[in-house]
């Protein structure tokens, strides 16, 4: 009988398909009787991909470079 | 254009660095939102650029220094944070990609390549100073009570992924959360969710164990669930 807090060690191979099929069929009971875990699960994944996706955007179009920063670069490369 | 080159065992450090850490060729989502797949056009100028490179051509190498520099600035600063150190990376890089240059074989788009370089050369910084203390965690976990149940309150319903990114704060609320991190949890949350590698690539590429990299893989993705939970909810 898995817990919540048994999720907790569960979750990380369960969303990359690694969780043994006997494991996985007692974490989704665990789901189907709880609700809290349920709610932690899909917040859990949404954050991932928000993550992902908020990362993704940031710094595109790239802030500008100090030139003397870039000149630093050129002055290394030439040594 | 020929970098001076470093006495044998640097040379050697440099190489095992790149070779023992990050591997894998990015994911076109990886590399940005101004990444776009080669057409053979494009794959043709780029030979012909990593010729220019090779053969020391000055306005060549600085049209490429100037077309690479913000974004790998940017994405060095993901894993050191610190401006001046990612700076660091970033001039360390270019040394690396000209003095490996010679070697480049095109099987990856320069890009890519460079990309990889960056990333491992944050990761040789971040480790250098992994003796920094870092602040715990343990606050930002969930709550689970005595009797192994969740005790978090309920919260409010979830917005959509589309609510969430379409507010520009929210966006980048959510990328100061991820630097709020401690180094070695966010350093993990980007390489495994961000950049896309396996478990097994980020082992290598942290000398850690796949057993290790999951549990702070989640560690790092719960609380970061709790840090970004205002951005996440409906009534806000």
């Amino acid at each position: 009988m898995i817990t919540c807090a048994d999720l907790e060690d569960f979750v990380a191979n369960y969303l990359d398909g690694s969780l043994t099929r006997p494991k996985c069929r007692e974490l989704e009971r665990h789901l189907d009787d709880c609700a809290a875990c349920r709610e932690f699960l899909l917040a859990y994944r949404r954050t991932v991909w928000v993550a992902k996706m908020a990362m993704k955007s940031a710094n595109y179009p790239p802030a500008p470079v100090p030139e003397e920063f870039v000149q630093a670069i050129l002055g290394s490369l030439r040594r | 254009m020929r970098a001076m080159m470093p006495p044998p065992s640097a040379r050697r450090r440099e190489r095992d660095g790149l070779r023992s850490t990050v591997r894998s060729t990015p994911r076109g989502a990886e590399l940005g939102a101004g990444w776009q797949p080669q057409a053979s056009g494009a794959k043709a100028s780029e030979s012909a650029l990593v010729e220019q490179l090779r053969s020391g051509d000055r306005p060549a190498t600085e049209r490429f220094v100037r077309e690479h520099v913000g974004w790998m600035l940017a994405l060095a600063q993901r894993y050191v944070k610190d401006a001046s150190v990612a700076e660091d990376c970033v001039q360390e890089a270019f040394l690396q990609a000209f003095r490996g240059i010679g070697e480049f074989e095109g099987r990856s788009a320069l890009r890519s390549w460079l990309y990889r370089i960056v990333t491992n050369t944050a990761l040789m910084k971040l480790r250098s100073r992994r003796c920094a203390v870092e602040q715990p965690i343990e606050d930002s976990l969930p709550h689970i009570g005595p009797d192994c149940c969740r005790t978090q309150a309920p919260w409010a319903e979830l917005a959509t992924p589309h609510e969430i990114l379409e507010r520009k704060q929210a966006r980048e609320l959510v990328v100061a959360k991820m630097m709020e991190l401690p180094d070695s949890y966010r350093i993990v949350l980007l390489l495994r969710d961000i950049e896309g590698m396996s478990t097994e690539e980020t082992a290598r590429a942290l000398a850690m164990t796949e057993g290790a990299v999951k549990v702070r893989l989640h560690r790092a993705r719960a609380a970061f669930k709790m840090l970004v939970e205002p951005v996440l909810r409906r009534y806000v």
